[in-house]
């Protein structure tokens, strides 16, 4: 990583997981791994009870994916991370 | 853009803007959108397309974007709004409309089949129906005879009418395009299970691909071929495309070189290029998940062998549903679908004594 690059982390957020314990997983990555994403770029769809929300971009930047489909994830898992 | 110095496991290749890949129902909303966004006369009617944004995710989002005026809830009563749908079409709207499953197409089939698909010549060509009507076919998923239909021959039988069926996200959205710009009644089917609504289970990877943000049209009556090989041509319609291509890597393991041929539009019918694959390799296979007799894989024959029978070095093979009601039961379903286990014997059927 070069100097004065910053990273945000995309977490799972409340939303996507409303109860403690619930857990859902990644449909679809819009982008590949190493993708331009802009910020409110819709980049995912993430999926908990049949119910398909949509995962915005945090910043603009380097998309790196950390969460690949249909793995389970909870609360505060990492998603991806954005180099700006 | 930024003009930041890439991340260390970027490549510099990647700093074009990036592509999209994208699931059928969010291609072909984009067309819609597009459509609604730069023509006035375009607007959405069905079951649950306002406030839900279509069972199977076809008006996500349109509803809050142009108001209930454009993209309108309707009750369940096919008969009069898609009548009312073919009444606006021919007085210059161009209605998108929803019927969430093909199954229940039987209760506006009246003004379908005598009023959106006849008008036209009806009236000395004095009234067009520019009409697109939107609607999920398919089985898989367990929910038996009524909701588990592609009735592809049924559609396709009556003149008058365009019937498509895209496979993966970039026809849905150029061939939408194209749909919502005829002049004529179009149907767009697509299957359920590769729409790409989560809810429908895992997505089918081969229907996912990618989709340029800029509107373009694919033209409707020519064959996309996926795949091609000299031994065998897998002519498929519909979700069967994305199980020949399993079937072609089986074969493929087996020696086998199959060519995966997508109709992707039954009216008009490529037959030119279902010609073209058969002459290459002299032997057919005709995956659809219709039923088996009289449907779309028996035209397919036809369309060869009236061109010319000597084509065939082996008899062709249909895969279809028998000539059955969907079961619920998954062992059941499973054993009348035509998945790619089907397919490929069919295809090593073909090959036989050569």
């Amino acid at each position: 990583m070069s100097e004065g690059e910053n990273i945000v982390e995309l977490r799972v957020s409340e939303e996507c997981c409303p109860q403690d314990g619930s857990s859902g997983s990644i449909v679809l990555w819009v982008f590949s791994d190493g993708a331009k994403v802009n910020k409110g770029d819709f980049i995912a769809e993430f999926m908990l009870d049949k119910v398909t929300l949509e995962l915005e971009a945090p910043a603009t930047g380097i998309l790196k994916i950390e969460l690949e489909p249909e793995v389970e994830a909870r609360r505060g898992d990492l998603v991806a991370l954005i180099y700006t | 853009m930024s003009t930041k110095e890439a991340a260390p496991w970027e490549s510099p290749t990647m700093m074009a803007e990036s592509s999209r890949s994208l699931t059928i129902c969010r291609a072909q909303r984009e067309a819609v959108e597009w459509e609604m966004a730069n023509s006035e006369r375009v607007f959405m009617m069905g079951e649950d397309v306002a406030g839900f944004g279509g069972v199977f995710g076809t008006a996500d989002g349109l509803g809050d974007k142009f108001g209930a005026e454009r993209v309108i809830d309707m009750p369940i009563s096919e008969t009069g709004w898609i009548g009312m749908a073919a009444g606006a079409a021919m007085e210059g709207m161009r209605p998108i409309i929803e019927l969430a499953y093909v199954d229940f197409i039987g209760v506006c089939f009246n003004a379908i089949a005598n009023h959106a698909a006849k008008t036209y010549f009806m009236s000395g060509g004095q009234y067009k129906v520019p009409m697109v009507l939107i609607s999920g076919t398919g089985a898989g998923y367990n929910n038996a005879a009524q909701h588990s239909q592609c009735l592809h021959a049924t559609l396709a039988h009556m003149p008058g009418i365009k019937v498509v069926s895209p496979t993966n996200a970039y026809d849905a959205k150029g061939m939408m395009h194209s749909a919502i710009r005829d002049d004529n009644f179009v149907i767009f089917l697509v299957h359920k299970g590769a729409s790409g609504v989560g809810f429908m289970g895992p997505l089918v990877k081969t229907s996912i691909n990618e989709v340029p943000r800029e509107d373009y049209t694919v033209p409707f009556g020519k064959v996309r071929v996926y795949q091609e090989g000299t031994d065998v041509s897998l002519v498929c319609v519909g979700l069967a495309v994305h199980q020949a291509l399993e079937s072609a890597e089986t074969l493929a393991g087996m020696g086998i070189s199959a060519e995966v041929v997508d109709l992707r539009s039954l009216v008009p019918l490529d037959r030119e290029g279902i010609i073209e694959s058969v002459s290459k390799t002299g032997r057919l296979v005709v995956a659809d998940e219709d039923y088996h007799s009289y449907g779309v894989s028996g035209e397919v024959f036809a369309s060869v062998i009236e061109h010319d029978a000597s084509i065939f070095k082996a008899a062709p093979q249909r895969v279809c549903v028998p000539d059955v009601s969907i079961p619920f039961s998954r062992p059941l379903e499973n054993s009348i679908l035509p998945l790619a286990d089907r397919i490929t014997a069919a295809a090593i059927k073909t090959m036989e004594g050569k």
